[in-house]
């Protein structure tokens, strides 16, 4: 690789990253792992293709055009050719330089930074944006918005978003203030809870059934009040500063709770802490637990009882391949009794959620999520498990768009049905002042 | 900026603009397959869905005198899927149906661009596989297979892929469609299939394959054994085929390969010997002990440090997972590395793989091995830098006298990659020039026009694209 040429992706790609491209050595196993690959087979659509685009940027033999920005949104960030690949080639971290440098370049839209500057980080943004989601959800104004003359004034992403937007609770999950939770019986040790953005205001009740999961099994949980969006969403966007700025935060406050693991439910945003952590090399890294890695090694009850209608599993991408979690979540529902899990095809490709996705790359998305869909009905399965807040509402919309009466909850929601057969599990978990 | 030329117009009116790739930097991802060292640029990507759009295509070519090829994924390890000329990849990934899977006469019918594994995969659950297993088939297609023959570790026992394919449709260089084979056996007629299985995409297009099924064994066992030296293990190699025993699969792994793969697959395999051999018999319940203990002799005989059996179905698995992609796993270990297909008759094992070692140190390289040692098919793979100019000359040189020596020793050029744009030069080790007349006429009677995929196979068959490749020889840039 010359160094005289001066690349656009030179300021982000250092030594380190330059070795990493050249571990590539373009054997091409990872490209039936790409989802986009498999859906159009076109090689500048797949893992290897993006990094020979990558290298001959590098390399100066091509210009940052809109061709290979295409090629580059394209990416999922499923992160499927890593477990692939023979030789360990990092493509997510490589992908999230390369972005880095298209942002660098080509501004984003306004919509898109005002959401990803403004509006994630905050919560009060969140709150109030998903506030008046909910009055519109609730007067039926989404479904207006999708027929004339609404929806030519809507625009089309935004319709997207609203359509595939879960019902918003009436409120999220986290307060203004920490909370900490006791362990029922007898304490078995100490867990922090990171609640992320997406899913403390959309899905507080999975937030909820970990809380109860969590102190039933003997376990003291404290939900940290200043916590923030996790980022991931910026890394993959390439929104660098932003990226550090919520990493940074996070940690310090993790690092500031004293537990024996910072426990997160989220595939992406444990995926994405987990690999900070790896980078900036911080002490807490080796607590940070995915919640099915915990409930893994700790005993679960007995009683609990599974739900008759017949189950899969439907992996999320990032804590397949994003952290190497496959076999946990597996056997913690093999271990609940009576429970009918049938196979799922397909299970370890990509929904088509991928963070802002579904609403950047729509018509990837939905084909993604069409085959997906068609993997689910062949199956069989009433209820599909996931543990990711992405996932879960890809698939719900997908079951939405199909008219289908399929069930999509996290793992933490199942289990936590499963164990309230017992008179003594928790209906609210009890509070520490 | 693109500027589109008549060809490329032409061919967006045949399949709409999504299904032609002109843009000459999404091109660059086609400038070359599994062997990086030989790039060449195509003129367009087209992506065909079906035989009739194969056949269209390839008129159009022709029409526009320009070379055409097809493309499977791309895995290819002599440079075989580049436009070595210029001109249209037919890239066959969108034709990756299975069309049909008969258990009843044992066949499936596949298009070209289904990868290999997921055959088996589809017939599995019903007690069946499609046996040629290159090291590549979770990514290769059967098309590339079919173009290449390729082969695989458990072909020791199979046979390679010309083994298992009765019929094909196939587009001709003109574009005439044409079936040959069938659902059975035929010993009527010229073997056309036999010609074309291995042809390297020289001969024609293949749009539908029927290939064999096999059933699944009723059991299997696998072995891992180990060797502080690596003629302990070869000359074990030796002995087991001597004493009439066929393994399903017999490969043999060293150490360099065992740390590249250790280093992030984690495969299970020692990491303090020398080499060692991966061994796998099937078959009846009831005949797989007796074998498993008179291999279990010989490797001790030979000096085996350790012999043990995968005891699960995923352990075994892990084990064939580090053998089948070490290939990719070197990428941990080395900057670059070339792979030498060159096969000897299986007695003359130990002895290539002490000259392999021998030539390396001369010439200052490492060298590596992967064989499929059961059948004689070495893989010496040659460690170096490709940004270093005297590594790559030595690494060259190193290969060319490894494949001479498997020539002198009564072996072949390639167990299973092919010739491609790679061997062009040390085409000659093997065939003289009657030889090569004799095969030249016979794709001059097919492919008058020498259109499709030129460059390949023959060094006095190439046009304007062989004095480039000579040249970048010469310079010691191309391996």
């Amino acid at each position: 690789m010359s160094e005289t040429v001066t690349s656009p992706l030179s300021r982000t790609f250092h030594a380190e990253e330059k070795r990493l491209l050249q571990e590539c050595i373009h054997c091409g196993f990872c490209l039936p792992a790409c989802p986009t690959y498999m859906e159009n087979g076109k090689e500048m659509d797949s893992p290897r293709g993006r990094l020979h685009l990558m290298e001959s940027l590098l390399e100066g033999r091509m210009n940052l055009d809109s061709a290979f920005e295409e090629h580059m949104k394209l990416c999922l960030v499923c992160r499927a050719c890593e477990t692939a690949c023979p030789s360990g080639v990092q493509f997510g971290h490589l992908m999230e330089a390369t972005r880095q440098s298209i942002a660098e370049v080509k501004q984003k839209g306004r919509l898109e930074r005002f959401l990803l500057q403004t509006v994630l980080p905050s919560h009060r943004w969140l709150s109030f944006l998903f506030t008046i989601t909910r009055v519109i959800q609730i007067l039926r104004l989404d479904k207006l918005s999708t027929v004339p003359p609404l929806s030519l004034l809507v625009p089309k992403k935004l319709r997207q978003l609203q359509l595939s937007l879960p019902t918003v609770p009436p409120r999220r999950f986290g307060r203004s203030y920490d909370v900490h939770y006791r362990a029922i019986r007898k304490q078995r040790g100490t867990v922090t809870l990171f609640t992320g953005c997406v899913m403390d205001h959309l899905f507080p009740h999975v937030h909820t059934a970990t809380v109860r999961l969590l102190t039933w099994h003997g376990y003291d949980v404290t939900i940290p009040s200043d916590q923030a969006c996790c980022g991931a969403l910026h890394a993959h966007a390439g929104e660098k500063s932003m990226t550090s700025f919520l990493a940074d935060q996070n940690i310090s406050i993790l690092d500031n709770c004293n537990s024996d693991y910072i426990v997160i439910n989220s595939a992406g945003c444990g995926s994405h802490l987990k690999s900070y952590l790896t980078y900036i090399d911080s002490g807490i890294s080796s607590r940070v637990v995915d919640l099915s890695e915990l409930l893994a090694v700790i005993e679960m009850k007995p009683k609990a009882i599974g739900p008759t209608d017949p189950v899969a599993y439907d992996e999320p991408c990032h804590l397949l391949h994003g952290q190497g979690i496959s076999t946990q979540p597996k056997t913690i529902l093999e271990k609940i009794p009576e429970i009918n899990l049938v196979p799922l095809k397909g299970s370890d490709r990509c929904c088509g959620s991928a963070g802002s996705y579904s609403i950047t790359e729509t018509e990837m998305s939905l084909k993604l999520l069409d085959a997906k869909m068609d993997d689910i009905e062949a199956s069989g399965a009433a209820i599909v498990v996931t543990a990711n807040p992405g996932c879960q509402m890809q698939l719900n919309w997908g079951v939405k768009r199909r008219g289908i009466n399929v069930e999509v909850l996290h793992l933490a929601e199942l289990l936590d049905k499963c164990f309230r057969i017992d008179p003594s599990y928790p209906t609210d978990p009890l509070v520490l002042d | 900026m693109e500027v589109k030329t008549a060809l490329i117009r032409d061919l967006e009116s045949l399949l709409g603009k999504e299904r032609v790739i002109s843009h000459p930097t999404e091109l660059l991802v086609y400038e070359c397959d599994g062997l990086t060292l030989s790039r060449h640029g195509a003129d367009a990507v087209v992506l065909p869905e079906s035989t009739e759009e194969v056949s269209r295509i390839v008129k159009c070519c022709q029409g526009h005198q320009v070379p055409f090829l097809a493309r499977g994924s791309g895995t290819g390890l002599s440079g075989g899927a580049v436009a070595a000329e210029g001109g249209v990849i037919v890239q066959m990934s969108r034709m990756a149906t299975i069309i049909e899977i008969d258990y009843d006469d044992e066949v499936a019918v596949v298009q070209p661009g289904v990868i290999n594994l997921h055959l088996s995969e589809a017939t599995r659950p019903d007690g069946y596989h499609y046996a040629p297993d290159p090291s590549s088939q979770k990514a290769c297609t059967i098309g590339g297979n079919v173009a290449e023959n390729a082969g695989g570790p458990h072909t020791l026992k199979y046979g390679v892929t010309a083994n298992h394919i009765l019929g094909m449709t196939v587009v001709m260089p003109d574009g005439e469609i044409i079936n040959m084979g069938g659902r059975h056996e035929s010993i009527l007629g010229y073997d056309l299939v036999g010609l074309f299985v291995g042809s390297e995409g020289t001969l024609g297009i293949v749009t539908e394959i029927i290939v064999k099924l096999t059933r699944n064994p009723e059991s299997s066992k696998t072995f891992l054994a180990s060797f502080n030296t690596v003629e302990a293990a070869s000359n074990s190699v030796s002995s087991i085929i001597a004493a009439g025993i066929i393994p399903a699969a017999l490969e043999l792994i060293d150490a360099l390969v065992i740390q590249a793969v250790e280093s992030h697959l984690k495969a299970g395999f020692p990491q303090d010997v020398a080499a060692i051999l991966l061994i796998e018999i099937e078959g009846l319940n009831a005949t797989l002990s007796a074998q498993a203990g008179e291999i279990r002799n010989i490797c001790h005989t030979h000096g085996a440090t350790d012999f043990k059996e995968a005891k699960s179905e995923p352990e075994r698995a892990q084990l064939w997972r580090g053998r089948k992609e070490a290939i990719g796993a070197l990428g941990k270990v080395t900057p670059a590395f070339y792979t030498n297909d060159g096969v000897v008759p299986r007695s003359k094992l130990p002895e290539i793989l002490e000259f392999d070692i021998e030539t390396g140190k001369r010439n200052g390289l490492q060298v590596a091995h992967l064989c499929h040692a059961g059948d004689g098919n070495i893989h010496p793979i040659i460690l170096y830098d490709h940004e270093n100019e005297t590594e790559t000359k030595a690494a060259m040189k190193t290969s060319r006298e490894i494949l001479q020596r498997c020539i002198d020793l009564g072996g072949a050029l390639s167990g299973e990659h092919g010739i491609g744009t790679e061997k062009l030069t040390s085409f000659s080790f093997m065939f003289n020039k009657t030889d090569e007349a004799q095969m030249m006429a016979v794709r001059s009677a097919l492919s008058p026009s020498g259109k499709l995929n030129p460059s390949k196979i023959f060094p006095t068959g190439a046009k304007c694209g062989e004095s480039k490749i000579r040249k970048t020889v010469a310079g010691g840039g191309w391996l």
